[in-house]
């Protein structure tokens, strides 16, 4: 046996394992320490304080002291800070892998905080970097919108795309067009002295003595001849009567299309400049949207903090995975008979130092594997330093990896002191005082969230600054308020939520500043129609005038017509073979007059 | 004090045969492939203690093991993994996972799992190509090693000095490593 064993060697493995228990007793507080610092560091990207850590083994308590994260926005400032932090560990589950705390408690929490020296900053996000419009950004920028939807009439009026001016355009040009046309048809046209030399041709072949059927045929010749030179003349005057009708066919339809110009004009202007939508909606969503989408911002910051810890938590039916970090490697767990989640805060208990006073946030059955005890993470927030501040809400994470939260918020008698609305260069407003009362729930479903909140402020008192006429009259109406209500409603994703806000303001803003804005929006309305109506009558005074060279021209196109048919039509041919069939019967009477005298005597 | 540190190194490393080094760096293998604080490797040192190895190559073993671990984390993961994973082991893990032994030797975790593995089955051709380049090299190496000022440095101390003085003469010029 002894060739094999060497009994010394338990000696060692005991001198060994002393060795060994006796560094970590020692060293255990500052190794603890470093793994914190180290592990924060790198999560948060920025230097990491820890003051002190008190280890405590039985049972195993774990004491962090004055723990500060650098903002590695601002590294001046905490990205959050606490005084004490002290978890209870389960010793026995934390050498199976697992981190069951059944106590956190975390005393004057605070976020934001100023630090003694800015803190090192290790990487910045890189997502951040990019200059992203913020929601309550995108609220103040809706202001100075508002006083830059009124345009000056002058620059609007002498917009060449206005419809009036270039239906006015197209007017003009088209007369001109027409106006050429018809120029040149009216020189081919016959004169009144050719009319009258036509008629003085056919009157000289009435005139002409007919003695035989020779004269007859040779003025049916000559006429014939005077015919043929009239229908060359009536063709041209048919086709000069076609193009005048065509003429006033298209004039009168730009005419029409000129007067519908300066609505259809007005109807754009409305449309660019959203004039329409200036309604006092806007101004709710302005004062307050900003502060509804900062906390919706901050309810996002949360829920990227914890969405990462909840991704990938996918199970199969027979293996309970998990990714607990581990720098190597990860822990797979197996079915057994009262599973734990890998990470499970039993119980916690947060003091929160806010500007706002103490908050104290009360947390149970924390984790992200709900599943496997069947229970529902708690947390309850609730503060009396100011009025009553409660919050109830719950979530859970199902096995197949979806978020659910919900819950009710209520807020009493807080008194809010210079909380800023807006700040922007139209308006600087903010609320001197005012008594906050409050209720609202909200659901939070993977990202997509529906909230109803309604807010009723009381006893309200603002300070503000306006520059323009419209703001100047908002803040007027709202300093004369003393309460009003607002009803915010979020819904949908997180990311990009969309707010309906109603505010008594609307009613109270709808009487004066409705009709001061309306006031306003007439003024600005009378001078772009006066103008659009103005270049309408200037181009329909020309239209006019197109209109009555046009019937003139008509008139004596008709009066050509009808000479030139007269003479066509005229029976001149007719007349003198009469004249000659009654010379031919006078004759023949005479005859037979003579004849018969002979006989009778 | 010394002189017992001295008697009980020399115990502990007087055992310098062949088969006795390329056993400790066998096990070396398998302590430092592993991460250090493991229930395995824990009973691994207390065995390499009590039975005759020659301890100096067990240390010298993890040393460089250890560092290989390093490099390897991503093959010994996988390996963890799969056989973990893997639908047809799931009974027999999920029926081991009730022991408390099992779950405080961390064998559910991948790269533990993965490194005892490997370890265990790398071991044995380890004994025996580290058998193989001692009996072939062994008095090259011991020359090479001899060379570094730390060993000379190691050799002009107090305390090697009554290591020797226990042993007659080092596990070196024995041939040990």
């Amino acid at each position: 046996m002894a060739r094999f064993i060497r009994w010394q060697g338990i000696v060692a493995f005991i001198v060994i394992s002393a060795l060994v228990a006796g560094i970590l007793y020692f060293f255990a507080e500052s190794l603890v320490k470093t793994a914190i610092v180290s592990s924060a560091e790198s999560a948060f990207g920025a230097e990491v304080n820890v003051a002190e850590v008190k280890l405590a083994y039985s049972p195993l308590q774990i004491s962090v002291l004055n723990l500060q994260v650098t903002d590695k926005e601002t590294p001046t400032q905490n990205l959050f800070s606490f005084e004490r932090a002290t978890a209870g560990v389960d010793i026995w589950q934390y050498l199976f892998g697992k981190i069951i705390i059944e106590e956190l408690e975390v005393s004057q929490l605070a976020f934001s905080s100023a630090r003694s020296q800015a803190g090192k900053v290790y990487f910045t996000d890189a997502s951040n970097s990019g200059e992203k419009e913020s929601l309550s950004d995108q609220a103040k920028a809706m202001l100075p919108e508002v006083d830059m939807q009124l345009p000056d009439v002058k620059t609007l009026l002498n917009d060449s795309n206005l419809l009036t001016v270039k239906a006015t355009t197209q007017l003009q040009d088209s007369y001109k067009i027409e106006q050429a046309k018809l120029k040149a048809l009216k020189t081919q046209l016959p004169n009144k002295a050719k009319l009258k030399s036509y008629q003085d041709k056919v009157k000289a072949l009435g005139k002409m003595k007919v003695n035989s059927l020779a004269d007859i045929e040779k003025i049916k010749t000559e006429f014939d001849k005077i015919k043929a030179e009239f229908k060359t003349d009536q063709a041209l005057v048919k086709k000069a009567k076609q193009q005048v009708l065509e003429s006033k066919q298209l004039l009168s339809k730009q005419v029409e299309q000129l007067k519908d110009a300066p609505n259809k004009d007005w109807q754009q202007i409305e449309k660019t400049y959203q004039l329409e939508s200036l309604d006092t909606e806007d101004f709710a969503h302005i004062l307050f949207g900003e502060q509804a989408r900062e906390y919706v911002e901050k309810a996002q910051w949360a829920y990227d903090m914890i969405s990462p810890l909840m991704a990938n938590m996918k199970d199969d039916a027979t293996t309970v995975s998990e990714n607990k970090s581990h720098a190597k490697g990860r822990f797979i767990y197996f079915k057994e008979e009262a599973p734990l989640p890998s990470i499970l805060i039993k119980k916690a208990l947060l003091s929160v130092q806010l500007e706002q006073g103490e908050v104290n946030i009360k947390g149970s059955e924390l984790t992200h594997q709900h599943w496997l005890r069947g229970k529902d993470s708690l947390i309850d927030i609730s503060s009396i330093d100011n009025g009553e501040l409660k919050l109830n809400s719950k979530f859970n994470v199902t096995q197949s990896g979806d978020f659910n939260a919900d819950g009710k918020w209520l807020a009493q008698d807080r008194q809010l002191s210079n909380a800023q609305l807006t700040k922007s260069k139209a308006l600087t407003l903010s609320l001197s005082s005012a008594k906050l009362d409050g209720t609202g729930s909200f659901k939070l479903i993977n990202n997509e969230v529906i909230a109803a909140n309604h807010l009723s402020l009381n006893q309200a008192s603002y300070d503000g600054q306006a520059n323009s006429k419209i703001t100047k009259l908002l803040l007027e109406t709202i300093n004369s308020l003393d309460s009003l209500t607002v009803d915010i409603g979020v819904n949908g994703e997180l990311n990009k939520p969309s707010f309906t806000i109603a505010s008594s303001l609307n009613n109270a803003l709808t009487g004066a500043f409705k009709q001061q804005v309306a006031g306003k929006l007439g003024d600005f309305k009378q001078k772009i129609n006066k103008g659009l109506n103005d270049k309408l009558v200037n181009a329909l005074k020309l239209g006019d005038s197109q209109t009555t060279e046009l019937l003139d021209l008509e008139a004596l196109l008709t009066d050509t017509d009808k000479a030139l048919a007269d003479l066509k039509n005229s029976d001149i041919v007719k007349q003198q073979q009469k004249k000659l069939e009654d010379k031919v019967k006078n004759k023949a009477k005479d005859k037979l007059k003579d004849k018969l005298g002979d006989l009778f005597g | 004090m010394l002189t017992l540190l001295a008697k009980l190194f020399h115990a502990l490393n007087s055992d310098s045969s062949i088969r006795q080094i390329a056993l400790a760096i066998a096990l070396g293998f398998i302590v430092g492939l592993s991460p250090i604080l493991t229930l395995h490797n824990i009973i691994l040192v207390f065995f390499v203690l009590i039975i005759r190895v020659h301890l100096g190559s067990f240390i010298l073993s993890v040393g460089f093991f250890s560092g290989l671990s390093y490099l390897l984390s991503p093959v010994i993961i996988q390996v963890g993994d799969s056989i973990l994973t893997q639908p047809g082991l799931t009974d027999l893990f999920t029926s081991l996972y009730q022991f408390t032994l099992f779950k405080l030797a961390h064998w559910h975790h991948t790269y533990t799992l993965g490194a005892f593995v490997l370890g265990t089955v790398l071991c044995v051709p380890i004994y025996f190509v580290s058998k193989f380049i001692i009996e072939k090299y062994r008095v090259h190496i011991m020359t090479f090693f001899e060379k570094f000022r730390i060993v000379k440095a190691l050799k002009a101390s107090r305390f090697y000095g009554l290591y020797t003085s226990f042993s007659g003469e080092s596990s070196l010029t024995k041939g040990g490593l």
